[in-house]
């Protein structure tokens, strides 16, 4: 077929935009009219819009594993559909190495939405990249406004990122709170939001009457992105209680904020090691661990409180070796599975079959909470065509 | 089976003459034809005894091919109505399918030749068929591979993270 060039761009465009990303990707090293043929934005729009659709090969895990003291955390590229489960062959990790504008050592995965990822590189004050992990173009966001208020400091306590279908933008939330030197136990929290279209932070002038738990309490939890909202744990008194957490809701579009209630504490006698928000199945989602079992709530109606319902319950010894260590940072996916990161081996758990299967990786060893998986659908969209004023 | 009774109350089958761009003639089947969009467009246009299509951009061994195809789905989407009618079992769909992957797998020139003609004839089906067969050519091999198996020329575009 000497003639490929020749195809009618269309037939082009249908045969490209079939390939898994990192195919896709490839073909750009072909030529120079195979460059321009991928690159055109048609074909990565008629790529992206696919995606989702046939999720095959598409699918991809980013983690960011921090070392033992936290100080250095190194990024890694896994294919979904591309591990070995079967007889303890490990799968081996490509790093993902982006060129950072300055020194960077301790990366934070904000998390990942309709073809790029958020990082924020620098914790305690809030550097964000939005970058895409497939072609490695990125995008330095601006600083935030500074916010000042007398007798005390702002403090970043989370951050989310998501697509906002109805503008078609992402944005990156981050909530700050303010310490109040005199008064420790004064609560303030503000939400700031920037905007990939705009370019522009704004700050969401809504008294917020709750404290959004920071991230560093917790353990890297996954952002959860739910019914257009983005969702965090919010403690309504400053308290270290379980049962004065609630759910803290920013919806992406209108960007109001709005909480509710966890479902009830049902301790049957066993001791509750650790409540975790999550979604499953496009459902808002708490995991209970308890010693023996994992008890997963669903809110069936979102924002219905009375709708928290006990959906699965998960035995321990399901999960073989993995059972062993805590999980903290477990998560589920979209494809109805659960993601239960270990030591050095990642497990999912298929709920519609009841079966569990290991994935060893290679030259992962990481204590567990000190490694962040993300699930990242692959695109080629350009994090530059969306920034504004590039974009016409 | 009461219809077979009497074989000769079936009109005789309509053909047309489709002709290749090498000048060859080929006499199919009405429906055979009409699996293609643009005759059966043509058809519904035309006054009814024009039955002669000049395929201009289609050569005798690529008409062929298509022929063969266009014959074995009208046959095909036949029996599997028919077991469906009866409610018998039928693996028509699986079948089809494995025949269709063999079809198919044929040498590079002729995969475009068949590309092109579904396209200039608009049969979604083969068509659907052919760029599904590109694209998994092209899956999983590197620039390098994809240059050789398709013939192109390497002007020297260098994929900047290849050496990591």
């Amino acid at each position: 077929m000497s003639h490929i060039h020749h195809l009618p761009e269309e037939i082009m465009h249908d045969i490209l935009s079939r390939l898994p990303v990192q195919s896709l990707s490839q073909c750009r090293f072909v030529s120079k009219d195979w460059y321009n043929f991928v690159m055109n934005p048609t074909l990565v729009n008629l790529h992206h819009s696919r995606i989702n659709k046939r999720d095959l090969g598409n699918s991809f895990l980013v983690l960011c594993q921090s070392d033992r003291h936290g100080h250095r955390s190194k990024l890694y590229l896994l294919d979904n559909g591309n591990y070995n489960t079967s007889n303890n062959v490990r799968t081996s990790l490509n790093p993902l190495k982006i060129k950072f504008d300055r020194v960077t050592l301790i990366i934070e995965l904000v998390g990942s939405s309709n073809g790029f990822i958020c990082l924020n590189t620098c914790p305690y004050d809030g550097e964000f990249y939005i970058c895409n992990p497939i072609t490695r173009d990125k995008l330095m966001l601006p600083r935030a406004p500074s916010l000042y208020k007398e007798g005390g400091i702002w403090f970043p306590s989370s951050y989310g990122f998501a697509f906002d279908a109805t503008t078609n933008t992402h944005k990156v939330v981050s909530a700050w709170y303010f310490a109040d030197k005199d008064n420790i136990s004064r609560i303030q929290t503000v939400i700031t939001i920037y905007n990939l279209a705009s370019g522009t932070w704004k700050l969401i002038e809504e008294d917020i009457p709750c404290e959004i738990v920071p991230t560093y309490t917790l353990l890297p939890t996954c952002q959860v992105f739910v019914n257009g909202s983005l969702h965090w744990e919010i403690s309504l008194k400053n308290s270290v209680w379980e049962e004065d957490r609630c759910i803290g809701a920013i919806n992406i579009a209108d960007e109001k904020f709005r909480s509710f209630r966890k479902p009830p504490m049902d301790l049957d006698n066993r001791v509750l090691k650790l409540r975790t928000l999550s979604s499953l199945r496009e459902h808002l989602c708490v995991i209970d661990e308890f010693n023996d079992c994992m008890v997963i709530w669903i809110m069936k109606c979102y924002g219905v409180e009375e709708s928290w319902t006990r959906e699965l319950n998960i035995r321990k010894e399901m999960i073989g070796s993995l059972q062993t260590v805590s999980f903290q940072t477990l998560r589920t996916m979209k494809n109805g599975s659960i993601l239960i990161p270990g030591y050095e081996c990642q497990g999912y758990y298929d709920i519609e079959k009841k079966e569990f299967k290991h994935i060893l990786i290679n030259k992962l060893q990481s204590r567990p909470n000190g490694l962040q998986p993300v699930v990242h659908v692959g695109s080629l969209i350009s994090v530059r065509e969306h920034q504004y004023p590039i974009r016409k | 089976m009461k219809d077979s009774f009497n074989p000769s109350i079936e009109p005789p089958k309509k053909t047309v003459t489709l002709v290749s761009s090498d000048g060859y003639d080929f006499e199919v089947e009405e429906e055979v034809a009409l699996e293609s969009q643009v005759i059966k467009d043509g058809f519904e246009d035309k006054a009814v005894d024009d039955r002669e299509y000049l395929l201009f951009n289609v050569h005798s061994d690529t008409l062929e091919l298509i022929i063969k195809y266009c014959e074995k789905h009208v046959s095909s989407r036949k029996s599997i109505s028919a077991a469906a009618a009866s409610s018998s079992s039928s693996n028509g769909e699986e079948a089809l399918k494995e025949w269709d992957e063999h079809f198919i797998s044929v040498d590079t020139n002729t995969l475009y030749d068949i590309l092109m003609a579904a396209d200039y004839l608009n049969i979604k089906s083969l068509l659907d068929l052919a760029i599904q067969k590109v694209a998994d050519t092209i899956h999983g091999r590197s620039p390098e591979q994809i240059r050789k198996k398709f013939n192109i020329e390497n002007d020297s575009i260098i994929d900047p993270w290849a050496s990591e």
